[in-house]
């Protein structure tokens, strides 16, 4: 499991301080926001397609152990081997027992956050084998040896020079930092890796439960590489990501693309089921799916976050979230970030007090909600974690600081506290003696204030504008 | 709408929503003109070595010129022949019209590696198997025996990976070109 160092309030500061970081991330969580916006254009069509998928991927989660049965009897029927995997232990050694099985040395790997999640490359190095990722951001982050800081883009926090510099290493010879030399070379580079290699790992979008087939969406052509050139493939699967037919399965070809990438549609959807039959002269010839529990199952009888099981990682409330934005993902923690990581990494984590702070690494805005193709209300679960750690917390001096605090402004005193708030906010204006003697007695305030400053307060205030307004309208037309 | 006019219709929009993807579209007549499409367009690549994949309508389409060396996809002995070739050649099940998709299965006689491991990939479409939506291709699949891999192709391989600057061909084809066959009666 990943320790990240300190807390989060650290590490988003570390993030803060290094101001190359905001810069790389928002220029392209702005684009990709707006590449969704233009696939989401129709407001009439982009309802009805999140209503289809919301449905479709709740009823899912509702009948998920009846789905996860089917798949299992489907999958195994057109001859794949289904395991299920209780905690990241147990999945990676079910991945150890098969590849060791087929003799496999050397592995190719296409993008999957589960496999991330369970930190398998490290399990596989430690037994010995030779694992390289292929998705051009994981491979980023494999010879950067880091963790991706976005779900679709991996690699969002590097830029051009970062990766040459990467790559100058990884080859010995000089490169120059387009991003098609770049390309390229990683092109040429891993096609002698998956031509080589024995076993292929994938990640799964979804599976099937009619057919037994599983989904992939990808864009570079690597996810098909890894489930066609190698004898062996194993697809690691999040035990929440089913759909019931291929009806549902529509549904999710119809969000998934647009809102992680504003795309109709990816470069590529596989939908595989089984490995290859007698006579085709390509394709594995054993395929393994193990699907992966880890606290999934737990969130079943949560009646409050069950919803996050419904998320198809697509990665849109990343792109919207001012907070995200900021600090990128490495802050974060876990293997998730932005909102949907900031809900899920506590829940995955029960037992660890500093995924629970990130409930606090949100302003609250909702444009994580919004954003949701699938409808997760993103931003109440945060208030919800948030209750739940503050219903962790000794409660005597708090209760006492909210009852002095709504006492001041009950009823009918609203308005003399409000009265006396704007005297004092404007004795305290900025630039004043009193406001720098203020903020010298009051460390707390002086620290507050990098942070987040106090707002001036306006000439005139919004009852005192109304009145003005009435005023003017009262007077007759000349 | 009349038939006719829908169907062109169909291609129309598949036309444009391939081009968006960043494919390539020619519309042919008959076979007799896809052949001399297919040549040019394999000419001007500089592809010698094509892989062609042994369907009635791409059988046909197997350059006889010396300027190449062409191979039936599934009598090629292993994978390292499809990496070294310059073009595959492939039939395909079904077009979606809404976004410019192939859709591929694998077979026997229809390899996967033919669309994937070359550069370059041509695609001949019987205009008369356009379909409106996925939903529709997905219609007219029998569920119940699925082949081990059906793909659907959305223009060329892309990635946006290094600073979202969109890049093509990083691991699949760089170039897709759809031949669509109309027919003679159009």
């Amino acid at each position: 499991m990943l320790t990240p160092e300190g807390s989060f309030d650290q590490r988003a500061r570390g993030a803060l301080a290094t101001p190359a970081l905001a810069r790389a991330v928002r220029g392209t969580v702005d684009r990709l926001r707006d590449f969704r916006a233009l696939a989401e254009i129709d407001p009439e069509l982009n309802r009805a397609r999140r209503a289809a998928a919301t449905e479709a991927r709740t009823r899912a989660v509702e009948k998920l152990p009846e789905l996860l049965e089917r798949f299992t009897r489907r999958c195994e029927a057109r001859g794949g081997v289904v395991h299920r995997a209780a905690d990241a232990a147990e999945a990676t050694n079910i991945a150890l027992s098969v590849l060791r099985q087929h003799g496999a040395q050397t592995v190719v790997k296409s993008k999957s956050m589960v496999t991330e999640e369970i930190e398998l490359n490290a399990a596989l190095e430690h037994a010995g084998l030779e694992v390289t990722e292929t998705d051009l951001g994981e491979w980023i982050i494999q010879l950067a040896h880091e963790k991706p800081s976005h779900i679709i883009l991996p690699a969002i926090h590097k830029t051009r020079h970062d990766v040459r510099a990467l790559f100058e290493a990884e080859s010995g010879k000089a490169l120059d930092a387009s991003t098609k030399t770049l390309c390229a070379y990683a092109r040429k580079r891993l096609r002698e890796r998956f031509l080589a290699a024995d076993a292929g790992i994938s990640g799964a979008n979804f599976a099937v439960a009619e057919t037994g087939s599983i989904a992939l969406f990808t864009n570079e052509g690597n996810g098909r590489l890894v489930t066609t050139l190698p004898r062996l493939h194993i697809a690691f699967l999040g035990m929440e990501r089913l759909v019931e037919n291929f009806a549902d399965l529509a549904s999710m070809a119809e969000v998934l693309p647009r809102a992680a990438t504003g795309q109709d549609l990816t470069s590529y959807f596989s939908i595989i089921t089984g490995p290859r039959r007698p006579g085709e002269c390509d394709g594995p010839e054993a395929l393994h799916v193990i699907i992966l529990d880890n606290g999934r199952s737990r969130l079943l009888d949560d009646a409050e976050f069950k919803p996050v099981l419904r998320c198809i990682r697509c990665a849109a409330c990343l792109n919207v979230c001012p907070v995200y934005a900021q600090i990128g993902g490495h802050a974060y923690g876990g293997t998730y970030p932005g909102p949907i990581g900031a809900v899920l990494t506590p829940l995955l984590r029960p037992g660890d007090a500093s995924a629970r702070e990130l409930a606090n690494a949100s302003s609250l805005c909702a444009a994580c909600s919004e954003a949701c193709p699938v409808g997760i209300p993103l931003h109440e679960l945060l208030i919800h974690q948030r209750a739940r750690n503050a219903a962790l917390q000794p409660k005597r001096g708090l209760r006492m600081a909210l009852r002095m605090g709504l006492n001041g402004v009950r009823g009918d005193k609203a308005q003399g506290t409000a009265r006396r708030l704007r005297f004092a906010s404007r004795l305290f204006r900025k630039g004043t003696p009193q406001r720098v003697l203020l903020t010298r007695l009051v460390p707390l305030l002086a620290r507050a204030e990098t942070v987040r400053a106090l707002p001036d307060v306006p000439p005139q205030s919004f009852r005192e504008l109304w009145a003005a307004l009435a005023r003017t309208e009262e007077r007759p037309h000349d | 709408m009349t038939e006719p006019k829908a169907k062109a219709n169909l291609r129309e929009q598949f036309r444009n929503a391939l081009l968006r993807a960043g494919g390539e579209y020619h519309a042919v007549r008959d076979l007799r003109e896809a052949e001399t499409v297919v040549a040019n367009i394999l000419a001007e690549a500089g592809a010698s070595r094509i892989v062609v994949e042994d369907s009635p309508i791409t059988r046909g389409l197997l350059p006889t010129s010396s300027a190449h060396t062409s191979t039936l996809a599934h009598l090629l002995p292993d994978k390292l022949q499809f990496a070294e070739a310059d073009a595959g050649i492939t039939s395909v099940l079904t077009g979606i019209a809404a976004t410019g998709t192939l859709v591929l299965a694998a077979s026997r006689l229809t390899p996967r590696s033919t669309s994937l491991l070359p550069p370059l990939h041509i695609a001949v479409l019987r205009a008369e198997d356009l379909v409106a939506t996925l939903a529709e291709s997905f219609a007219r699949l029998a569920t119940h025996d699925l082949p081990s891999q059906i793909i659907h192709i959305t223009g060329p391989s892309r990635t946006g990976d290094i600073e979202h600057d969109l890049t093509r061909g990083v691991h699949g084809p760089q170039r897709v070109v759809v031949i669509c066959l109309i027919g003679e009666t159009e």
